[in-house]
């Protein structure tokens, strides 16, 4: 009897469904609160707080590809350089196509071929 | 589909309390917890979503355990306690042994069900989906890790002693 009122409270501390009416019974019953004090307190004790170290935590996420713990600044930092980055390197490939054009913006682009059609050899006009 | 970094985030403090408890100490329980979690990335991809990913990931996380004291034939990291060692010496300076003595005096299958409750906070089925037994054994498994616990800790901490 007693192990089946312990069962109860045991389930109750757990958070499983139990019977109401059985609840009630085992509470009342001799030992009843005893053991849901007795297993509150077990549960308490089991709690230490321990944690992995931080420096695993970070090797596995590196591992796993997930989120790192680094800082905010730091993260926006790296954009704000990675940005400037792109800026320079976008106005320079603007800079170097003028250099290696050599003429100004608002001129058209120096023709690299020229194809000259003569009339009566290349082409002939026809009537009609 | 979550990811395994996924996964990682949300069980690796579960896990590793759970191994921590079953190996007896941190560094070893970090060992596990990274093999546990190379697992699951190399298992990722056959995960089906069934709203037990928490089961999923402790079972990986016990034949993890299991697979490592085979490997190292060990018995529980610590020694369990020799009948009447308890009564004699009541009140152990370190009540922190006292409850790792009296975690490694369960049986496997009462100690594992208790510990995936009471530091990985599963509930009845996932336990039972993690282990392969059902709710009802998970129940009567964990209840019999508490009377046991109880008896064996009476008088050595902050537990009250026990009254039955």
């Amino acid at each position: 009897m007693q192990t089946e009122v312990d069962e109860v409270v045991s389930a109750f501390v757990d958070g499983e469904p139990v019977d109401a009416g059985e609840l009630a019974s085992a509470l009342a019953a001799p030992g009843g609160r005893e053991a849901l004090l007795d297993f509150m307190l077990l549960r308490a004790r089991l709690v230490d707080g321990a944690e992995p170290s931080p420096g695993f935590v970070e090797r596995m996420r590196r591992r796993l590809g997930g989120r790192t713990g680094a800082p905010g600044w730091a993260r926006v930092v790296g954009l704000a350089a990675a940005a400037a980055v792109l800026a320079l390197a976008t106005l320079g490939a603007l800079d170097l196509g003028r250099a290696l054009r050599g003429n100004r913006p608002d001129e058209p682009p120096e023709a690299t071929r020229v194809i000259r059609y003569e009339p009566g050899v290349d082409w002939r006009e026809s009537e009609g | 589909m979550p990811s395994a970094a996924d996964l990682f985030e949300r069980h690796h403090r579960p896990v590793f309390s759970f191994l921590r408890r079953l190996a007896g100490s941190s560094e070893d329980a970090e060992d596990l917890t990274q093999e546990v979690f190379v697992r699951v990335l190399k298992a990722i991809d056959g995960y089906q979503e069934s709203g037990l990913e928490r089961a999923w990931v402790f079972r990986i996380a016990r034949n993890v355990w299991l697979d490592d004291r085979r490997a190292r034939s060990r018995a529980p990291a610590i020694e369990p306690v020799r009948d009447g060692q308890v009564a004699r010496f009541p009140d152990p300076p370190d009540s922190r042994l006292a409850l790792q003595q009296a975690l490694a005096h369960l049986g496997d299958a009462e100690r594992e069900a208790f510990l995936m409750r009471e530091t990985g906070g599963l509930g009845y089925v996932e336990i039972a989906e993690a282990t392969g037994a059902t709710p009802d054994a998970v129940r009567s498994r964990i209840h019999r890790a508490r009377l046991a616990l109880r008896r064996t800790l009476a008088g050595t901490g902050p537990a009250r002693e026990a009254k039955t």
